[in-house]
């Protein structure tokens, strides 16, 4: 505080020829920070919803025109629109339910004092310094039809009497864009509840041994309650991500076989980038930005309507 | 407070020295550029003797090759040099920078900065016409010469005596492909066409004395090699789904006889032209019913960079993962290179192609072709040394060789459009490393026709969508009929939206 009055002292004595609030100096800080956020960031967004009211085809320019929401109608009512909603709530559903599980399992595990536990979370952490496109590039490889390290493996086993296509089996493509996807997103919620775990007092184990709680009795009354933020915080993320995801289903299936695997992102990928529809392939994008939103919204009320975090 | 003092100092001396360096840089970005090092020479000096297509040409002076964008100059720090900007997709850099070169040294009143486009070219290209970004000569594929055109993002060129012999001297499916009502908008960069390769000895040893000439005896000859263990899968098509994916379906179809899309953009499929339900039938038997092609693993992306199936290793030497598959004429090259390809015989050309099969002996072998040309953008700020470059190009150089369309065949076997030079005997010479009947190659040229529809701005959104239902259809996910069906609804939807 005395620092604060000292400064407001200098600034007035220093300044004399323009007297600035408190408020105003603080702005005038932050104005370099929001001028790049309002260019970056801001006006993007906005001039990508206008662009969303426009007939814009990079083909046909000449053919630009306002077309009010007519885009979203085209978008809602289009053959792929609710296949593709589909395939995107699957594929976040399990993609969160298969992260949710193995990353507890592992922040279980990491939690435990066993040897070397450092290199085990180390190890654990690796994933998460690949990039999708890497990760994507990767489980392609693995998945190759004709010399995958998969087909290799279950083919020495006898598990399989011939190679087959992982991505393009409509039996199997769905698990495999799940498995490269929680492979890749696995570690960071392993590190958040890692990071609840330890958190947890000890004292409530050894209250709960004195009273001859079984193993699975102090998980689900001591472990599960103390990890319900970190859980939430995982679930928000990888639900986020999962209706975002793009990089894996372009490098590993191609939103194929037929449109097995096309998301809602990938179909705004395809309109915006391929069919050069801007104007279309906005009204997709805005689509998905509303769907993160809702289910955004509906996780911050689940996450700071328990009173255990305040805004 | 001392400490805080300190900061503030800090921070306040951080500021000035920032500001202090920036001003600098701003002084500096503002200077007037510096005099160029030497005068260049005020005329051209006579063209270099004609070199041999397959060598580099000397570098000019201060050119570094492999830089990406590269200027090259032919005289260093040349004053009076006019810089031309070539945009192209990213094929060989390295050898179009040899071709920069040679046109730099017979022409020094330019300098020519090469830019490749290693992402996506329509979608870079369509940003920067857009933005008017200025840009002297560009590559255009086939797919793109209607809609640009009618978009104004080309201009024709100028139409005098030397374009016009060059156009005559052209096969007529390229000089047709270049123009758009009367004009003449391009000069071929390269063309080609697609064959129907297979590989001799699993046929020999399969005990085939020929090749398949119809889609019948295709079954047979597949069915064959199956059944010998000579390979699992015998037939490959690429069944991957992507806006320049899955041309086989162009290749069966009009090797039967069949269309797609009318001139007027009307799907002729499923009934008025049978052809197409016809092919798409043979495919779901030979995927589900013989098992002659693994469709699933046909319908993933071709990793960059892998050996495609006819040229990985089989089950024994010159034998390869396939027996048949349908590919550019160009790949025949790299299918006989040892060091290419792993079911090539050395001395001895194992992967040789046939007219394409169709559904019966009457069919008219037809096949899909294309070409690529240089083109002038309608922003390119001087015409003059646009059609110089483009003439260099796409034409003759000042020595009146076909210089950059020979090189390209003798080094990459691109196709050469134009009719003369393919009498010429180094290229006769390596033509005959990797194609045993030349004859036969030029029939199968003479056979090429362009895709259908490729004028209409929903071209790609229909033909994706096609593709995805092929795919179903090979999945027993629809009947060929449903699938074809959906997919000519879906050309007729689009072509609707388009008049609206």
């Amino acid at each position: 505080m005395a620092a604060a009055e000292t400064l407001a002292g200098a600034r007035s004595v220093r300044g004399a020829r323009f007297e600035l609030s408190e408020r105003a100096f603080a702005y005038l800080l932050n104005l370099p920070a929001i001028l790049t956020i309002l260019l970056l960031v801001a006006y993007p967004i906005v001039d990508a919803f206008w662009l969303s009211l426009h007939r814009y085809n990079l083909r046909r320019p000449e053919a630009y025109a306002f077309v009010g929401l007519q885009n979203y109608v085209d978008v809602f009512t289009s053959d792929q629109f609710v296949p593709s909603l589909g395939v995107t709530l699957f594929f976040t559903f399990w993609s969160t339910i298969g992260v949710l599980v193995l990353a507890l399992g592992m922040a279980l595990v990491a939690n435990e004092h066993i040897p070397q536990r450092a290199i085990l979370r180390a190890l654990i952490l690796l994933p998460w310094a690949m990039s999708g496109v890497v990760t994507a590039l990767m489980w392609k490889w693995i998945f190759n039809p004709n010399s995958g390290a998969l087909n290799g493996l279950l083919y020495s086993l006898g598990l399989i009497s011939n190679y087959r296509s992982w991505l393009m089996s409509p039996d199997t493509s769905y698990l495999a864009i799940v498995t490269a996807n929680v492979w890749n997103t696995l570690p960071f919620s392993a590190l958040v509840l890692l990071a609840g775990l330890q958190a947890i007092p000890s004292e409530l184990y050894d209250a709960a041994k004195v009273d001859r709680a079984s193993l699975w009795a102090r998980f689900r009354h001591v472990t599960l309650p103390w990890l319900s933020q970190p859980i939430l915080i995982v679930l928000i993320v990888q639900a986020l991500g999962g209706i975002r995801i793009f990089d894996i289903i372009y490098l590993l299936t191609g939103g194929g076989p037929g449109y097995q695997t096309t998301t809602l992102g990938f179909a705004a990928y395809v309109t915006s980038f391929i069919s050069t529809d801007i104007g279309r392939g906005n009204a997709w994008s805005y689509t998905v930005a509303l769907l993160t939103l809702v289910i955004a919204i509906f996780y911050m009320k689940l996450l700071y309507g328990r009173g255990d975090v305040r805004s | 407070m001392a400490d805080l003092g300190k900061r503030m100092f800090g921070r306040r001396v951080f500021v000035r020295w920032g500001v202090a360096a920036g001003g600098l840089g701003l002084l500096a970005a503002c200077a007037p550029a510096p005099p160029a090092a030497q005068a260049p020479a005020a005329t051209a000096p006579p063209a270099p003797a004609a070199a041999k297509p397959t060598d580099a040409p000397k570098p000019a002076a201060a050119a570094a090759p492999t830089a990406v964008p590269t200027t090259v100059s032919a005289a260093a720090g040349a004053t009076q040099a006019t810089t031309l900007k070539l945009l192209g997709w990213n094929y060989e850099p390295p050898l179009v920078q040899e071709n920069l070169d040679r046109f730099v040294q017979q022409n020094p009143n330019y300098k020519v900065e090469y830019e490749p486009i290693a992402g996506d070219y329509l979608v870079d290209l369509l940003t920067r016409f857009r933005a008017k970004t200025p840009m002297d000569v560009i590559y255009v594929r086939d797919q793109y010469h209607a809609s640009w055109v009618e978009s104004g993002f080309l201009q024709p060129l100028d139409e005098t005596d030397e374009i016009n012999a060059l156009y005559a001297d052209m096969f007529p499916y390229n000089a047709n492909q270049m123009q758009w009502k009367g004009k003449k908008y391009g000069l071929p960069y390269y063309t080609d066409f697609d064959v129907f390769a297979y590989n001799e000895k699993m046929i020999n040893d399969a005990g085939f004395s020929a090749p398949p000439a119809t889609l019948d005896e295709l079954r047979k000859q597949a069915e064959t090699i199956k059944q010998k263990g000579i390979s699992e899968y015998p037939l490959y098509m690429d069944l991957s789904k992507g806006s320049d994916q899955m041309w086989d379906y162009w290749m069966y179809t009009f090797a039967s006889g069949g269309h797609l899309l009318d001139q007027a953009g009307e799907p002729t499929y499923p009934d008025k032209d049978k052809v197409p339900l016809a092919i798409l039938e043979w495919w779901v038997a030979a995927a589900n019913d013989w098992k002659i092609m693994n469709a699933q693993a046909n319908m993933e992306v071709p990793t960059a960079g892998a050996l495609t199936p006819l040229r990985t290793q089989g089950s024994q030497a010159g034998y390869g993962g396939v027996a048949f598959a349908a590919h550019s004429r160009y790949d025949l090259e790299a299918d006989n290179a040892p060091e290419r390809s792993k079911s090539a015989l050395p001395g001895k050309i194992n992967i040789k192609f046939v007219l394409f099969p169709g559904l019966d002996a009457n069919s008219p072998h037809n096949v899909p072709a294309w070409n690529r040309y240089y083109g002038i953008p309608s922003t390119a700020p001087n015409k003059k040394g646009s059609m110089d470059l483009i003439k260099y190009l796409g034409g003759k150089d000042k020595s009146g060789e076909y210089y950059t369309a020979k090189r390209w065949w003798l080094l990459r076997a691109l196709g050469m459009a134009y009719k003369s030079p393919w009498t010429d005997s180094e290229v006769v010479d390596r033509t005959s490393k990797f194609i045993t009947d030349s004859a036969l190659m030029q029939k199968a040229n003479s056979l090429g026709q362009a895709r259908d529809g490729l004028e209409f701005p929903w071209w790609t959104d229909w033909y994706m969508d096609l593709q995805a239902n092929v795919q179903q259809a090979l999945l027993k996910q629809k009947s060929p009929r449903d699938a074809l069906q959906a997919s000519a609804d879906k050309a007729r939807a689009l072509k609707k939206e388009e008049g609206r």
